[in-house]
């Protein structure tokens, strides 16, 4: 029983991908290009080459980690769409002070006290969202949402203003010290970095799945008259859970700053941003932490992908975008329940099969 | 001549029977009432009747001619109307315009808009035709449960039903408006009407009905005419069994003096600032239990809230064995002894989809053998779960399946395991029979009353005056959000309650 | 003096796109369809809408096309969310995705980041009524609106109408408020859903229309910047009710307001004006958030 329903499950989250390939392969060959080739050039390098691969992972480390911070607050039916908004304020705030960071000192500290930065604006400013949400009421979906469009344009404001790095020809903050980066392990574009972003996935692993907060936040997601009755306390868990969904999308925009950015540019976070790819992932990963994890590698691949595709092809990359609406609007229907039709077709189709073994066995 | 027959009517669900060859005949002019445990089918029986549900086979005749009938508007186009438990009013619309709802009156052929006026008139002339007391520009959100109830038989009235289907009709009244109910329900068959009562209760069918049907696991299994039966005979054939209908209860200890839990002046407030639970106070000693009768809507429902943890006070003090716990939230509250049996076991005690030993901890999972330093002890939960399960026969599918799959009387049983596990001194017990079995029914008056019996107190709060009367050592009546009287079990009757949860004190 | 003309009339210039999606999401809200796509649908009318005129050159075929394509989005989230029973929120985010994507997928086709269209001068589509534009101050707000401006106030009005005076308006609130008692009077309840989600999709798309093409004569990918979450923020705020959620969408339109006209004064900290909206709406939604919930005295949430 326990088997089918993960069957089901993985089912509904491939399905989607399936399905948005299929219409995105569709308009590629309305303008004039071969879909297939474009798909292999897609996956196949960014997966199936040491070099892509590792390149891969490297993108999928803040996409694990915004992932994550979309899962834990989702999963208590809590819409935390802030996630790209503390992301990047994590992210600008540990450029700053990587960017001041005297250069003598011991390079780990520096990286500490950067990533420890950007964790702290992200979970600092998540907080206003749930503080509204937990003492007010106040509906946190609109309140994030605005909220990212403000903070945006006030770190727009910064960059062009007070933290410009003059000397460089595009608006920008200063390039963050060499002690502060992460360096490169090998001739890939992996860094230190994902190493973290795989502790933090150990860490909600057990969170989410062991211990006593996981089943409160399930609790909440399921039934908030249950949760509040039985003394789960549900404007404590919304603070908690705000906090460290604030937090690990700090983290990953320190992490990128660090590790790939060096800088806090206006196309920082890529199109349509890493926050939003993280509601992608999540979605795909049916907030459970393990799932969050592959999707965001597979999502990472079709991201580096779509560079290649810009070199080796004429399709622009945009289509990914296009492919990522996609997904996300076929996840909104749970195609297969335990019990439609095409599963009852398998589960006799497959008792034949048994019944019929059974006699040959005889 | 039979009004409404059905000819071996089936419904199945899947591999599930609800209906099983039902053959039912209804007489013009009778009131019949249609009995049976929950879940043995009564409801599947009358949606199909209604048009909410598609026979799986069987035949439905309806004045003799055989009818198929696919949804509710061709049941009331057949004259056949039906008045829900849950009502389908919509709350923020006037009277009127419910029981007008679909048949709107428009200004002129063509206009797009409404003639209100015209209407207004129309429902006025319908209520004092049928005698029935209702204003028509009231809001169904300003008015009682009563006359809620009034308005959705006056929906179906109005589209000249002839055979009207009554579905727990009484659930909600006070003894006075059920009295009131029968009256409007004779005045309407001899008018010429039809009625058909869905209910559980048996003393309710003895009064008032002409002829019942037993139903039991989708089958019937009698049909009777009311004068040659009994309480006794009815409930016998709905379970199968000879059924106590009365729990014995004897005290087995005298009840001490010592108080176990007090109250002092409770107030609150509901969202719109009107005063909902005035000056309640009232005492339970250990060793007792303590009623609390009336209808639903009088302030039970925030009284539970606001001893559970739920709902703030804007006045007055709540103690347990004098520690002063007022206003506590719910974890705060298990601590110091409170167990909870939630008014709506669904809503507040489980969460359906969650798996069956995780709601066996719900509430609990604070404590130290359950949850070391953060994380979650499975094998301990187990062990609990599997506890619970032997010591009070909870009959489960999958023992790794969720609660949903439970039915209400096992369901409602994990609950009592749960709190009677930790060894609380005080118990909560909200509606706590609603929705269950009789033979669980029977098991969990038993419980209650061994839980008394170890010398502990129980505050029993529920609409279901039966239950209230043969448990309790004292009783309480609320009305209005205040408390009326007090009263002895022993030494008074439904009449006397009825009044005092009508508000009347002598 | 001029100064506040200017305030008064840049209110209604930048209200009238929100009270469009406001009025028009309000049936979606009473139906008890969560519709977030607002914002997309929105963007997708502003982008067809000046993409059809700088071929055609001609507004009211992009008028049209922008409603076409804002209603077709209006069907996949209907499909999506009513008749397939998808989660509401994911589909509406979805949407919202998919309208910014297929937008900058056309523009990267046409080797270009933005629509202008430069044959046009839009103070040419702003009417200029004869009498009133010389009333002093009264006259300077009141007329040189282009047409979908006055539209939307207008349509306050015919959709306070829709939802109070008629069957259809009736209808969508019984659904949304006892689906059960809609069914048990064979209202065919999803019909009503779709109708909602259309209503909402068809006023975004004017919104989208007025946006780009009326007022500004060009289309970049992010220039919705969130006002269709702040039209469901103002529905959220007037509870549904066409007149008072359309206040709150004109509140919006005067914090804007303010910020283009002061932030003249601000010097180098011009570009922080432009958040004053937002903040705005985040204390609207507090304020009313504590006015409803305090006489409220039960602990526990509820689900949006």
């Amino acid at each position: 029983m326990k088997l089918k329903s993960k069957a089901v499950g993985l089912a509904n989250s491939v399905l989607p991908v399936l399905l948005a390939f299929i219409i995105g392969g569709i308009i590629m060959i309305a303008i004039g290009e071969n879909p297939f080739e474009t798909y292999g050039i897609l996956l196949g390098k960014s997966l199936l080459t040491t070099k892509g691969f590792l390149t891969t992972l490297h993108y999928a480390s803040p996409l694990i980690l915004t992932g994550l911070a979309i899962a834990i607050t989702f999963k208590a039916n809590i819409f935390n769409m802030g996630v790209e908004g503390q992301m990047l304020l994590g992210a600008f705030f540990s450029g700053i002070v990587g960017a001041y960071i005297p250069l003598q000192m011991n390079s780990i500290l520096a990286k500490i006290i950067c990533l420890t930065v950007g964790v702290l604006c992200g979970a600092i400013f998540a907080m206003v969202p749930a503080i509204l949400k937990a003492y007010f009421k106040v509906n946190e979906m609109v309140v994030t949402l605005m909220l990212n469009y403000a903070v945006i344009k006030v770190l727009e404001f910064l960059a062009t203003g007070v933290f410009r790095d003059l000397s460089s020809g595009y608006v920008s903050t200063p390039t963050i010290q060499q002690n502060a980066m992460f360096s490169r392990l090998g001739s890939s574009r992996i860094t230190a970095f994902f190493f973290i972003a795989i502790a933090a996935y150990v860490v909600m692993y057990f969170v989410m799945n062991k211990s006593k907060l996981g089943y409160e936040t399930t609790a909440i997601g399921k039934n908030l008259d249950f949760a509040e009755a039985t003394g789960m306390r549900v404007h404590r868990k919304i603070l908690i859970l705000m906090a460290i969904s604030g937090a690990l999308s700090g983290l990953a925009g320190a992490g990128y700053m660090m590790s790939d950015q060096f800088k806090f540019s206006l196309s920082f976070s890529g199109n349509p941003g890493l926050g939003w790819d993280g509601m992608l992932i999540a979605l795909l990963g049916a907030h459970s932490p393990t799932g969050v994890l592959i999707a965001a590698v597979f999502y990472a691949a079709l991201k580096t992908g779509a560079d290649n595709i810009n070199l080796y092809s004429t399709v622009p990359k945009e289509i990914v975008t296009v492919i990522q609406g996609l997904i996300i609007l076929f996840l909104a229907v749970k195609f297969l329940h335990e019990h439609t039709p095409m599963t009852e077709k398998l589960k006799t189709f497959f008792s034949k099969i048994k019944i019929s073994k059974n006699r040959e066995a005889q | 001549m039979s009004i409404i027959e059905t000819i071996d009517l089936t419904r199945k669900f899947g591999d599930f029977t609800a209906n099983d060859a039902v053959n039912l005949s209804v007489e013009k002019q009778e009131i019949k009432c249609i009995v049976g445990e929950n879940g043995a089918g009564k409801s599947t029986l009358m949606n199909m009747l209604y048009g909410l549900l598609k026979p799986t086979s069987g035949k439905i005749l309806i004045r003799n001619q055989e009818t198929v009938i696919n949804s509710p508007v061709q049941a009331i186009a057949n004259g056949l109307g039906m008045v829900h438990q849950h009502f389908k009013l919509v709350h923020s619309l006037t009277v009127y315009e419910n029981i007008l709802l679909g048949t709107e009156i428009k200004k002129s052929k063509n206009s797009l808009f409404i003639d209100n006026k015209k209407e207004i008139e129309e429902v006025r002339k319908l209520i004092e035709k049928y005698k029935f007391e209702l204003n028509p520009t009231d809001k169904i959100e300003d008015i009682s449960v009563g006359c809620r109830q009034r308005v959705e038989i006056l929906k179906m009235l109005y589209r000249d039903v002839d055979i009207l289907i009554l579905d727990e009709p009484t659930a909600v009244l006070t003894p006075q408006e059920v009295d009131d109910l029968f009256v409007n329900l004779r005045e309407l068959r001899s008018q010429g009407k039809t009625i058909i009562v869905i209910t559980h209760k048996l003393r309710e069918v003895m009064e008032l009905s002409d002829s019942v049907t037993v139903i039991k696991q989708g089958k019937v299994v009698g049909n009777l005419l009311t004068r040659d039966t009994s309480e006794s005979e009815l409930a016998q054939l709905m379970v199968g069994r000879d059924v106590v209908l009365t729990v014995k209860n004897t005290q087995k200890s005298d009840v001490s003096d010592e108080i176990a839990y007090k109250t002092e002046n409770i107030c609150t407030i509901n969202d719109y600032g009107k005063e909902v639970l005035h000056n309640i106070s009232f005492s339970v000693r250990k060793g007792e239990i303590l009623g609390v009768a009336g209808v639903e809507g009088n302030g039970q429902s925030e009284l539970v809230k606001v001893l559970t943890g739920i709902m703030k006070t804007t006045n007055g003090k709540v103690y347990i064995e004098g520690k002063d716990i007022t206003d506590e939230w719910p974890d705060e509250l298990r601590k110091d002894g409170i167990g909870i049996i939630p008014e709506d076991r669904y809503a507040q005690g489980l969460c359906e989809t969650m798996s069956i030993s995780d709601n066996c901890i719900a509430g609990y999972h604070n404590d130290k053998n359950i949850c070391k330093g953060g994380f979650l002890h499975r094998k301990n939960i187990n062990a609990l779960r599997d506890k619970f399960i032997r010591d009070f026969d909870i009959r489960v599918g999958s023992i790794d399946g969720n609660v949903g799959q439970l039915s209400g009387g096992n369901a409602q049983k994990i609950i009592i395991a749960r709190e009677f596990e930790s060894h609380s001194k005080l118990l909560i017990a909200c509606q706590p029979t609603r929705g269950v079995d009789i033979g669980s029914i029977e098991f969990i008056h038993k419980q209650i009353l061994e839980y008394r019996d170890r010398g502990n107190a129980v505050l029993l709060i529920s609409s279901e005056l039966s239950e209230i009367m043969s448990l309790s050592t004292r009783v309480v009546v609320m009305y209005k959000g205040e408390i009326v009287d007090e009263v002895i079990p022993r030494d008074t009757n439904t009449t006397a309650i009825g009044l005092l949860m009508a508000g009347i004190k002598n | 003096m001029n100064m506040l003309g200017s305030i008064l009339y840049d209110t209604v210039y930048h209200s009238a796109p929100i009270i469009l999606c406001v009025i028009g999401g309000i049936f979606a809200y009473k139906a008890n369809v969560l519709n977030i796509a607002l914002e997309g649908m929105m963007l997708i009318g502003a982008f067809v809408s000046t993409l059809t005129a700088y071929f055609t050159h001609s507004i009211l075929l992009g008028v049209l096309f922008a409603v076409i394509a804002s209603s077709l989005f209006g069907l996949v989230f209907s499909f999506f969310g009513v008749t397939c029973k998808g989660n509401v929120i994911i589909t509406g985010l979805a949407i919202n995705l998919l309208a910014s994507a297929i937008a900058g997928f056309i523009l990267i086709q046409m080797k270009t980041s933005n629509i202008t269209l430069s044959y046009l001068n839009v103070a040419d589509l702003q009417i200029k009524i004869p009498f009133i534009k010389d009333i002093p101050l009264l006259g300077k707000i009141i007329s040189g609106h282009p047409i979908i401006t006055y539209i939307s106030f207008l349509g306050i009005f015919l959709m306070w109408l829709l939802m109070y005076k008629t069957k259809f308006g009736i209808y969508v609130r019984v659904v949304g408020e006892n689906e059960d008692a809609a069914k048990s009077i064979g209202l065919k309840t999803d019909f009503y859903k779709y109708a909602a989600v259309m209503i909402g999709a068809v006023c975004c798309g004017l919104a989208g229309a007025d946006l780009s093409t009326e007022r500004l004569g060009l289309f970049t990918n992010s220039m919705t910047a969130g006002r269709g979450f702040i039209a469901i923020a103002a529905i959220y705020c007037g509870s549904g009710s066409p007149v008072k959620s359309a206040l709150f969408a004109i509140l919006f339109g005067l914090a804007r307001s303010l910020s283009v006209n002061l932030s003249i004064y601000a010097g180098p900290a011009s570009g922080l004006f432009d958040i004053i909206p937002y903040i705005m709406m985040v204390c609207v939604l507090t304020f009313v958030s504590v006015l409803k919930y305090k006489n409220s005295k039960l602990r526990g949430f509820k689900y949006e």
